[in-house]
C-alpha cells in the first residue's frame, strides 16, 4: 500500500494544504517543516486519516470539531486506488470524493487488517522510540530473540514487560517464600480452620451433658424430699412446745368470767354518751337565763325613747325647700344688675330715634316698623342704580365711536379713486411664461452649437487622408464595407502565404546548411571511398590482371602496356598493389558502409533541399507580383473619392470614423434649425407683451431684444393693479359692517335710557313707604333703614330684661310663702322671719328625727331574735331530759347516780372477755389450720419435759446427714446447666466459616491473577524464542548489511553468538574481525543497530507481502552529518519497494536528501 | 381457609462464598445471613398465622458439624411451637450426610418423615394429608415418589419430596421422577426441594420448587424466599412467593461504550450500582461488576485493574449496603481494527499461540510454580472450580484474559491512549 496524497482540508493549523506523495517508485518523501509549521499536526493527520480521529484532539484550535476534514488517496500494490475523506465523527466518518458516506471497512483492503496501534509501532518510528530501542537492546543484553521480536513488532524493549509480569506474579507467590500474598492468605485460612474446629460443638457432647444433668437433678430431688420431711416434724414439735402456756391461761380466764354472773352489757360509748348529755343540759340552762334578762332590758329602753313624727312626715318637703334655697339666693343677687341693663337699653334706643326722627318719642318708635317691610325692595333698587346708569353711559360712548370710524373709512374710499383693468396683461404674461426661460435656453443652445461645430471641425482635421469642408462631409461617397473586407481577406491570404513560404525557405535553408555541416563533418573525418572510386580500383585491378594473364597464360608481351599501367613498378608488383588498393577500398567501403550510406543520404538530401529551395523562391516571386496587382486595384477604388488609401484594415477603421463624423455633422444641422425657431418665438412673445404694456402705462419703451426685462416689467404692472383692486374691495366690505354696528349701538342706547326711567319711578315709590323724600340717594335710604332696625333691636332687648326681672320677683315670693307654711306646720313655736334661716332650722330637726328612728328600729330587731332563741333553748332542754331518761332505762337504773356503777361492772367483764379472745387467737395461729381442740388433743399426748430432746435429735439428723449431701449435687446440676447453656446454638462457628470463605475468595482471585501473569510471561518468552528461530538468519543477513552502511563501515556486520549463559546474543563485527558486544557499543551505535533491525524486519516483510508505508519522525536529530547522509542513503535504497515518509524539522536533512542525486525516488516536500 | 409455608434448601449456617473482604466492606452487617433468612421464615410463619410449615430437605449443609446449628434450629422450632405451628420435614441429600441430623432431638411440633418408607400424616382438623419420605443416604438414585400412597379422598393431599425431577442444571440428579408420575398420585400440591432456583413446574396440581431462602454465591443470584400457600375448601387457592433473603447476589453488566476515561467509567458503574441497589429493596447486595463493550478505556482499564477495583469498592462502601463481589473487565478495544495486527508481525504469532493454547494445553505441570502453588492451596479451592483445570468455558475466558493482559502490557508506554 502507498499513500498517494494527504489532503489537509481543515486540520490543526492547515486549511486546504496538500501533500502529494504520488511518484512512480514508492519513494522516500522527506516532509520538511520548520518548528511551528505543523509537522506534528501533519503526522497526526496522517494517522487520523488511516484510523480515524481520536475522541479528543488538540487540533481543533483553528477549525471546530465538526469542521475537521482530512483526505487522501491510497494505492494498493495491485493498482487499486481509493480517494476519500474523513471527518471528526463517532461513526460513519468516511466519505468519498463526492461526499457520499463510505463503508467503515472501506480501508481494510489497503491496511491489510493492520490496526492503529500496530501501524504506529510497526510502521512508524520516532526519535524517542529509536533511543528507547537502543536502550532496550542494552537492557536485553543483546538477547537476539527479544531484539528481533521487539524490532519486528516495533516495540522499544520487551525486557521491562517480561520483568513486570514476573515481578507481579512474584509478589503473589513464590515457592519457598513466606511473605507472598497468597502464602500469607493460605496461612490465615489454616489458622481459621483450626479455630473452627475449636469452636465447633459435636452432637454427642451435647447429649452427654444433657444426660448428666438429668441424673443429677433426680438425685437432688430425692434429698430435697427427705429434708423437707424432717423439717416438718421438727416444726410440729416446736409448735406444741410453744402452745402449752397459752392453753393454761385460757383455762383460767374462762373460770373468772363464769364467776361474774349476769352483767348488763352496755354499749362501748355508754359512759361518753351519758357525760355528754349531762354537760349539754347544763349549758342550755345557762344560755336561757341570759337571753331572758336581755329581753327585759330592751323593753325598758323602748319605753324611754320619744320620736318626732311630724318632722319625719314632712321630710320630703323640707328636703325640697333645702334644694330650692340655692336658686332663691341667686335670684336675689341678680335682680339689681338686670334692672340697670334694662334702663341703659332704653336710653340707647331713644338716642337712635332722635337721630332720624326727632319728631317721635321713643315709645312711638314701634310705628316705624311697618316701613321696614319695603326694606328689601329699597335694597334691591339701590343695588341696581349703578348698573342702569353704567349701561346708558356705555351705549352712548359706543355710538360716538362708530360714527367717527365710519366717517374715516368713507373719506379713505373717496381718496382711492378708480383703477384700470389688467386681465389682458395677465393673460399675455401666462402665455409667455408657459414657454419658460427662453433667453437662457437660447444662450445655452448657442454655446452648444458652437461647441458641436468646433468638435466636428477638430474630428475632420484628425481624420486626415481627405481635404474638404464640413458641408462636403455629408455628400462624400466611400467604398462599401464589404468591399473593404474582401480586400482585407485577400491581402491577408497573400501575406500569410508569403510568410509561410518565407518560413519554409528559411527552414529549408537552415536544413540545407545543417546537411552541409554534416557532410563536411563526414568528409572531414576521413575520405570515404565512393562507389566510383571502388569501381576505378577494381577496373585498374582488372586491367592489371588482364595484362598479367596475357603475359602469364598467353605469353604475350605486355611490357609497353605494363609501363603505361605502372611506370615505376613491374607489372606483378603493380598488380599486387592494385589488388591491395581494390581490397582496401572494398574493405573501407564495407567497414565504413554506415558512413558511406550517411554520406550518400546527406548528398541526396542536399540535392532535394536545394531543388525545394529554388521552387520556393519561384513561388515567393509570383506571390509578390499578385500582391502588387491587388494593391493597384485597391487604390483604384479610393482615388474616386480623392483619397490615397492605407491598408484595408486601417481604411475600415477610417471609414468607421468618417461615418461617425458624418453623424456628428448631421446633428449640428439639427441644432442650428432648432435655435432659429426658438429665436423667432421669442420675438413674437416680446411683441405681445410690449403691446399690452403700452395700453396700460406710459413708461418709456424697452430697448434690446431680451424677453426677460419685458416680462419683469409686465409682472410689476400686473401686481400693482391687483393690489389696488384688493384694497378697494376690502374698504367697501368694512364700510357696510361699520354701518350695521352703528345701527345696533343706537338701539342699545335707547333701551338703556328707558330702563333708567323705569328704575327712578320704582325708587320714588319705595322711598315713599319709608317716609323719605324721593330725592334721597340709595346710600341715604340704606342708612335710614339700618338706624331704624338698630333702634327697634335695643327696645326689644329692654323688653326681654323687664320680663326676666318680673320672673325673679315672682319666684322669690313663692319660696318665702312655702317656707312660712311648712315652718308653721312643723315648728310653730320657733317662728323665724328670714326664710333662709328657717330652712336651716327645719333641716336640723329632720336630721335628729331620722337618727332617733334608726336606733328604735335596731332595738326591735334584737328583741325578735331574743324571743326566737329563748323558744329554741327551751326545746333543747326538753330533749336532753328525754335522752337521760332513755339511758337510765338502758342501764336499768332508777337514777342518774346508779348509772355510773353499772358502767364500771360492765367494763370489768369486757376486759376478761378480751383477754380470753387474745389467748385463743394466739392458739389458733399455732394450730396452723387445725382447731383448738386438735391442738389441745396434740398437747395432751405430749410430755412437756421430753419435747426439747426430741426436737434436738431430729434437727441433728437434718443438718448433719441430709443437707451436706445436697450441696455437691446442686453444684453438679449448675455445672451441667452452664455447660448446656454454653451450647446455646450461637453462630460463632458459622462466622468463622464465613471468614474462611472470604479468605478463600481472596486466594482464588490472587491465584487466578497469578496463573494469568505466569501464562502471559511464559507464552511471551516461548513465542520470542520461536520467532527468533524462524527469523534470525534472514533478518540478521539483511541487518548486518544495513548496520555496516549505517555505521559508515565502522562495523563490517552483525552475527549471532552464544554468551556465558548459553543465550544467543547479537555481536557487532569490526572490519578487522574484532567482536564487539552491545554493551561495548556507543549509545548512538546501538540506536543504529536498533534501526538496522527495524529496517531489516521491514525489508524481509516486504519480500513476502505487500509493503506498507514507513513513517519516520525526526529520527536523525542526534546523528552526525555523515551518518545522517548514510541513513538517508539506506532509506533511498529501500524506497524502490517501501514507501518511506520522513518528517523532519531540519533544513539540512531536506538539503541532504536533495543532494543525494536520486531524483527518481527522493522527493522533498515543504510544509 | 388456612395457609402453610413451603420452603426448602435452607442450608443452615452455610457460609456465603466468593465474597472477599476488604476495608469498608459491610462484613458485620451480613454475617450469619442464612440464619437471618431462616429467622425471616419463622417470622413470616408466625405473622401470617400459618397452620404448618413444610421443609423439603437440605435443612443443614452436608459436612457442617457444629451442633450449635442444630440447637439454633430447635430453638426456632420452639418459637413455632409456642405459636401453635407444626413443622413437617424430610431429609435431603445434605441432611442425610450431616452428622447434625442424627444427633438432633426435635420438639413435639416437628415431624420428620421416615427415610425408610413413605409415610402419610393426616391432620384431621384441617382436612390435610401430608405424604413424604426422606433421604436415607447422600445419594439416592431411585424414584422415591413411586412408593407414595395415592391421594386420600376428601382431603387436601400434599407431597413432600426432595428431588431433582428429570434433572436440573447445576444440581445432582437425586431421587429422579417425572412430572407425570407426580401428577398421577392425585395430590393437590407437591412441595419439592433440592433445586435452588425457584420454579413452578406445574399448576393444578401444583408442583413447586421454592428455591433456597438465601443465595450463597454469585451463581445463586436474584431474589430468594419461600412459597406461601393458601388452601380454601380443601383446595389450593393461591401460591404466593415471599422474599426472605438478607443479602442478594447480582450480576451488574456495565457497557463502557463511549467512556473516554476511567472517571467516566467509574461514574457509569456508580449509576449501574445504584439501579441494582434500588431493585434490592433495602437488602444487602453482593455485586459482580462486568465491564463490557467496545471502549476507549479498554487498555487503560486492564492496566489499572487494581486501581479500578479499589474505586468500585469505594463506591460500594459509599452506598453502604453493597459488597463488590468481583470485578471482571471484559471490554474490547474501540474498534475491531485497532486490535488487529499485521499478519507478518511477531505479535500475530503471539496471538495465534494464545488462541491455540499451544503452549498450555493443561495448566498443571506446565510450570513447576503451578504445581507448587496448587499443592499449597486449601482443598476447598481445588474442587469443581479448580483454577488449574479450567473447563471449556473457563479456558476461553482465561485465554482472552491472558491475551488482553499481554497486549495491554506490551503496548503500555508505546501507546498511551
Amino acid at each position: 500500500m502507498k499513500i498517494r496524497r494527504l489532503l489537509l482540508k481543515a486540520y490543526g493549523p492547515f486549511s486546504d494544504r496538500e501533500l502529494d506523495f504520488g511518484s512512480s517508485l514508492p519513494g522516500l518523501h522527506v516532509v520538511h517543516g520548520p518548528n511551528e509549521a505543523g509537522k506534528s499536526s501533519a503526522l497526526r493527520a496522517l494517522q487520523a486519516l488511516l484510523f480515524g480521529f481520536p475522541p479528543r484532539t488538540g487540533d481543533n484550535f483553528l477549525h471546530a470539531y465538526d469542521q475537521l476534514l482530512i483526505g487522501g488517496c491510497l494505492q494498493h500494490d495491485d493498482g487499486r486506488e481509493l480517494c476519500f475523506f474523513r471527518r471528526k465523527k463517532n461513526k460513519n466518518d468516511l466519505f468519498d470524493a463526492a461526499d457520499q458516506p463510505l463503508a467503515n471497512d472501506a480501508l481494510d483492503p489497503f491496511l491489510l487488517g493492520v490496526g492503529k496501534d500496530t501501524f504506529s509501532s510497526q510502521f512508524g518510528i520516532d526519535h524517542e522510540t529509536l533511543v528507547r530501542g537502543g536502550q532496550g537492546i542494552l537492557q536485553q543484553e543483546g538477547e537476539i530473540g527479544q531484539a528481533l521480536f521487539s524490532a519486528g513488532a516495533g516495540f522499544a524493549s520487551l525486557r521491562s514487560v517480561i520483568d513486570a509480569l514476573e515481578a507481579d506474579a512474584d509478589a503473589l507467590f513464590r515457592p519457598r517464600a513466606t511473605s507472598r500474598e497468597i502464602t500469607v492468605a493460605v496461612a490465615q485460612y489454616k489458622d481459621l480452620q483450626s479455630r473452627l474446629r475449636q469452636v465447633s460443638l459435636g452432637g454427642q457432647d451435647w447429649l452427654k451433658h444433657r444426660q448428666a444433668l438429668d441424673h443429677a437433678e433426680k438425685e437432688l430431688r430425692g434429698l430435697e424430699s427427705r429434708s423437707s420431711g424432717l423439717e416438718r416434724e421438727i416444726h410440729l414439735l416446736e409448735r406444741v412446745r410453744r402452745a402449752l402456756p397459752s392453753l393454761g391461761r385460757r383455762h383460767l380466764l374462762r373460770e373468772k368470767i363464769q364467776a361474774m354472773g349476769e352483767v348488763v352489757v352496755l354499749p362501748d360509748d355508754f359512759g361518753a354518751q351519758r357525760r355528754h348529755l349531762d354537760e349539754k343540759r347544763r349549758v342550755a340552762k345557762v344560755r336561757l337565763d341570759s337571753a331572758e334578762g336581755r329581753l327585759a332590758e330592751l323593753e325598758d329602753m323602748q319605753l324611754a325613747m320619744r320620736l318626732n313624727q311630724t318632722v319625719l312626715d314632712h321630710a320630703d318637703g323640707i328636703e325640697d325647700l333645702h334644694q330650692r334655697l340655692g336658686a332663691y339666693r341667686k335670684g336675689q343677687q341678680d335682680y339689681s344688675g338686670l334692672e340697670g341693663m334694662r334702663v341703659a337699653y332704653k336710653i340707647e334706643a331713644a338716642q337712635l330715634l332722635r337721630r332720624i326722627r326727632p319728631d317721635l318719642d321713643v315709645d312711638q318708635a314701634e310705628s316705624l316698623r311697618p316701613g321696614l317691610g319695603k326694606r328689601k325692595t329699597v335694597q334691591a333698587l339701590g343695588q341696581r342704580y349703578e348698573a342702569v346708569a353704567q349701561e346708558v353711559r356705555q351705549a352712548g360712548a359706543r355710538v360716538r365711536e362708530l360714527e367717527r370710524e365710519l366717517a374715516a373709512r368713507k373719506s379713505e374710499l373717496a381718496a382711492l379713486g378708480m383703477t384700470a383693468d389688467g386681465s389682458s396683461l395677465v393673460q399675455a404674461l401666462n402665455l409667455v411664461l408657459k414657454f419658460g426661460d427662453l433667453d437662457e435656453e437660447l444662450r445655452a443652445r448657442g454655446i452648444h452649437l458652437f461647441r458641436a461645430r468646433d468638435n466636428c471641425q477638430a474630428a475632420l482635421q484628425r481624420l486626415g487622408l481627405w481635404k474638404g469642408s464640413l458641408e462636403e462631409v455629408k455628400l462624400l461617397g466611400l467604398p462599401m464595407p464589404e468591399t473593404v473586407n474582401e480586400f482585407e481577406t485577400a491581402f491577408q491570404s497573400v501575406d500569410e502565404e508569403h510568410r509561410r513560404l518565407c518560413g519554409e525557405e528559411e527552414k529549408t535553408g537552415q536544413a540545407l546548411a545543417a546537411l552541409r555541416r554534416d557532410l563536411r563533418a563526414i568528409e572531414q573525418a576521413a575520405v570515404v571511398p565512393t562507389e566510383a572510386e571502388l569501381a576505378d580500383c577494381r577496373g585498374r585491378r582488372q586491367e592489371g590482371w588482364m595484362l598479367l594473364r596475357r603475359h602469364w597464360i598467353d605469353g604475350e608481351d605486355v611490357q609497353l602496356e605494363s609501363r603505361l599501367y605502372a611506370a615505376e613498378l613491374p607489372l606483378p608488383e603493380a598488380y599486387e598493389q592494385s589488388v591491395d588498393l581494390a581490397d582496401q577500398a572494398a574493405d573501407r567501403m564495407y567497414r565504413e558502409a554506415d558512413r558511406v550510406q550517411k554520406h550518400a543520404q546527406l548528398l541526396s538530401a542536399m540535392e532535394a533541399a536545394e531543388s525545394a529551395l529554388v521552387e520556393l523562391r519561384g513561388r515567393i516571386q509570383a506571390l509578390l507580383l499578385s500582391r502588387d496587382d491587388l494593391r493597384a486595384r485597391w487604390n483604384g477604388y479610393w482615388t474616386e473619392c480623392g483619397i490615397s488609401p492605407l491598408g484595408p484594415r486601417e481604411m475600415r477603421a477610417w471609414s468607421g470614423n468618417f461615418e461617425a463624423l458624418r453623424l456628428q455633422v448631421e446633428e449640428l444641422g439639427r441644432i442650428e434649425t432648432d435655435l432659429a425657431t426658438k429665436q423667432a418665438r421669442r420675438e413674437e412673445l416680446r411683441e405681445i407683451l410690449l403691446r399690452e404694456l403700452a395700453a396700460l402705462t406710459e413708461e418709456t419703451p424697452l430697448s434690446g431684444d431680451g424677453l426677460e426685462e419685458v416680462v419683469r416689467r409686465a409682472q410689476a404692472v400686473a401686481e400693482k393693479l391687483r393690489e389696488a383692486h384688493t384694497r378697494r374691495e376690502s374698504l367697501a366690505g368694512s364700510l357696510s359692517q361699520l354701518q350695521a354696528s352703528l345701527d345696533k349701538a343706537e338701539t342699545t342706547l335707547q333701551n338703556a335710557r328707558l330702563s333708567q326711567d323705569e328704575w327712578r319711578q320704582a325708587w320714588e315709590e319705595a322711598l315713599g313707604f319709608l317716609g323719605l323724600p324721593g330725592s334721597a340717594s340709595p346710600a341715604e335710604a340704606a342708612e335710614y333703614v339700618e338706624t331704624v332696625q338698630e333702634c327697634l333691636a335695643k327696645l326689644h332687648e329692654e323688653d326681654v330684661l323687664r320680663k326676666r326681672i318680673r320672673g325673679i320677683e315672682r319666684d322669690g315670693c313663692a319660696f318665702e310663702n312655702s317656707v312660712r307654711e311648712l315652718a308653721a306646720l312643723v315648728a310653730p313655736e320657733d317662728a323665724v322671719l328670714d326664710a333662709a334661716l328657717a330652712v336651716g332650722q327645719l333641716k336640723g330637726l329632720l336630721a335628729q328625727a331620722v337618727r332617733d328612728q334608726a336606733v328604735s328600729l335596731r332595738h326591735e330587731e334584737e328583741k325578735a331574735l331574743l324571743t326566737k332563741e329563748i323558744l329554741g333553748l327551751r326545746e333543747e332542754l326538753r330533749q336532753f331530759e328525754e335522752g337521760m331518761a332513755a339511758l337510765r332505762q338502758l342501764s336499768r337504773c332508777a337514777d342518774d347516780e346508779s348509772m355510773a356503777l353499772a358502767e364500771r361492772r360492765c367494763m370489768e367483764y369486757a376486759g376478761l372477755r378480751r383477754e380470753l379472745d387474745e389467748v385463743e387467737f394466739h392458739l389458733v395461729g399455732m394450730a396452723e389450720g387445725g382447731t383448738l381442740e386438735d391442738l389441745e388433743e396434740l398437747a395432751a399426748g405430749q410430755d412437756a419435759d421430753a419435747l426439747p430432746g426430741k426436737i434436738a435429735a431430729l434437727r441433728a439428723e437434718l443438718e448433719e446427714h441430709v443437707k451436706p449431701q445436697m450441696g455437691p449435687i446442686a453444684e453438679r446440676v449448675g455445672q451441667e446447666k452452664n455447660e448446656l447453656a454454653r451450647m446455646n446454638g450461637d453462630d460463632a462457628a458459622a462466622r468463622i466459616a464465613e471468614e474462611m470463605q472470604e479468605v478463600l475468595a481472596r486466594i482464588s482471585r490472587m491465584t487466578d491473577r497469578y496463573i494469568r501473569l505466569k501464562l502471559a510471561s511464559r507464552v511471551l518468552r516461548v513465542e520470542i524464542e520461536s520467532y527468533r528461530a524462524a527469523n534470525q538468519d534472514p533478518i540478521l543477513a539483511i541487518a548486518s548489511d544495513l548496520f555496516k552502511k549505517l555505521t559508515l563501515g565502522s562495523f563490517a556486520g552483525l552475527r549471532a553468538d552464544i554468551d556465558e549463559n548459553d543465550s544467543p546474543v547479537l555481536i557487532g563485527v569490526r572490519s578487522n574481525g574484532l567482536l564487539v558486544r552491545v554493551e561495548g557499543m556507543s549509545s548512538g551505535t546501538r540506536d543504529q543497530l536498533y534501526l538496522a533491525l527495524r529496517l531489516a524486519s521491514l525489508q524481509l516483510r516486504s519480500q513476502s507481502t505487500e509493503a506498507m508505508p514507513f513513517i519516520v519522525d525526526d529520527i536523525l536529530i542526534n546523528f552526525d552529518e555523515e551518518r545522517s547522509n548514510a541513513t538517508l542513503g539506506v532509506f533511498a535504497e529501500m524506497a524502490d519497494r517501501n514507501q518511506i515518509i520522513m518528517f523532519t524539522h531540519q533544513a539540512q536533512i531536506a538539503d541532504m536528501a536533495r543532494s543525494l542525486g536520486r531524483e527518481d525516488r527522493v522527493f522533498v516536500h515543504r510544509l | 381457609m388456612f395457609r402453610f409455608v413451603h420452603a426448602a434448601d435452607i442450608h443452615l449456617d452455610s457460609p456465603l462464598k466468593g465474597l472477599e473482604s476488604y476495608p469498608d466492606a459491610p462484613v458485620e452487617q451480613i454475617r450469619a445471613a442464612a440464619r437471618r433468612a431462616f429467622d425471616n421464615l419463622v417470622d413470616l410463619a408466625v405473622d401470617e398465622g400459618v397452620a404448618f410449615v413444610l421443609l423439603a430437605g437440605d435443612l443443614f449443609d452436608g459436612d457442617w458439624r457444629d451442633y450449635n446449628t442444630g440447637l439454633y434450629f430447635t430453638h426456632r422450632m420452639g418459637r413455632l411451637r409456642e405459636a401453635g405451628i407444626s413443622v413437617f420435614l424430610v431429609a435431603g441429600n445434605h441432611d442425610a450426610a450431616s452428622p447434625l441430623t442424627r444427633a438432633l432431638s426435635l420438639p413435639d411440633n416437628v415431624t420428620l418423615f421416615s427415610h425408610k418408607k413413605p409415610e402419610t400424616k393426616v391432620l384431621d382438623q384441617l382436612g390435610v394429608a401430608i405424604h413424604g419420605q426422606g433421604f436415607a443416604g447422600r445419594s439416592i438414585t431411585e424414584d422415591l415418589s413411586r412408593g407414595f400412597a395415592q391421594a386420600l379422598p376428601g382431603l387436601c393431599n400434599i407431597g413432600l419430596l426432595h428431588t431433582s425431577m428429570t434433572g436440573r442444571a447445576g444440581h445432582e440428579p437425586y431421587a429422579p421422577c417425572t412430572l407425570e408420575s407426580l401428577i398421577s398420585k392425585g395430590y393437590d400440591y407437591w412441595a419439592l426441594g433440592h433445586v435452588h432456583q425457584r420454579e413452578v413446574v406445574h399448576k393444578h396440581p401444583w408442583v413447586v420448587f421454592p428455591g433456597n431462602i438465601q443465595g450463597r454465591h454469585i451463581r445463586e443470584a436474584g431474589s430468594k424466599g419461600c412459597a406461601l400457600v393458601t388452601v380454601e375448601d380443601g383446595r389450593i387457592a393461591e401460591v404466593d412467593f415471599r422474599e426472605l433473603d438478607v443479602l442478594r447476589f447480582a450480576l451488574c453488566r456495565v457497557d463502557m461504550d463511549g467512556c473516554d476515561d476511567l472517571d467516566a467509567a467509574t461514574d457509569r458503574v456508580r449509576k449501574a450500582m445504584e439501579l441494582k441497589r434500588r431493585d434490592a429493596e433495602g437488602r444487602f447486595l453482593a455485586l459482580r461488576i462486568i465491564l463490557e463493550g467496545r471502549s476507549p478505556v479498554h487498555g487503560k482499564a486492564l492496566r489499572q485493574e487494581d486501581h479500578l477495583r479499589e474505586n468500585f469498592r469505594a463506591l460500594a462502601a459509599d452506598l453502604g449496603d453493597v459488597w463488590l463481589e468481583k470485578l471482571r473487565i471484559a471490554t474490547r478495544p474501540l474498534s475491531a481494527g485497532s486490535e488487529a495486527v499485521d499478519a507478518q508481525s511477531p505479535l500475530a504469532g503471539l496471538l495465534a499461540a494464545i488462541e491455540e493454547m499451544r503452549h498450555f494445553p493443561s495448566l498443571t505441570g506446565l510450570a513447576p510454580e503451578f504445581e507448587n502453588l496448587r499443592s499449597r492451596l486449601p482443598a476447598e479451592l481445588l474442587g469443581e472450580a479448580d483454577p488449574f483445570s479450567p473447563d471449556e468455558a473457563e479456558l476461553t475466558v482465561l485465554r482472552d484474559e491472558v491475551r488482553d493482559l499481554l497486549m495491554a502490557r506490551l503496548q503500555e508506554g508505546a501507546h498511551e491512549d
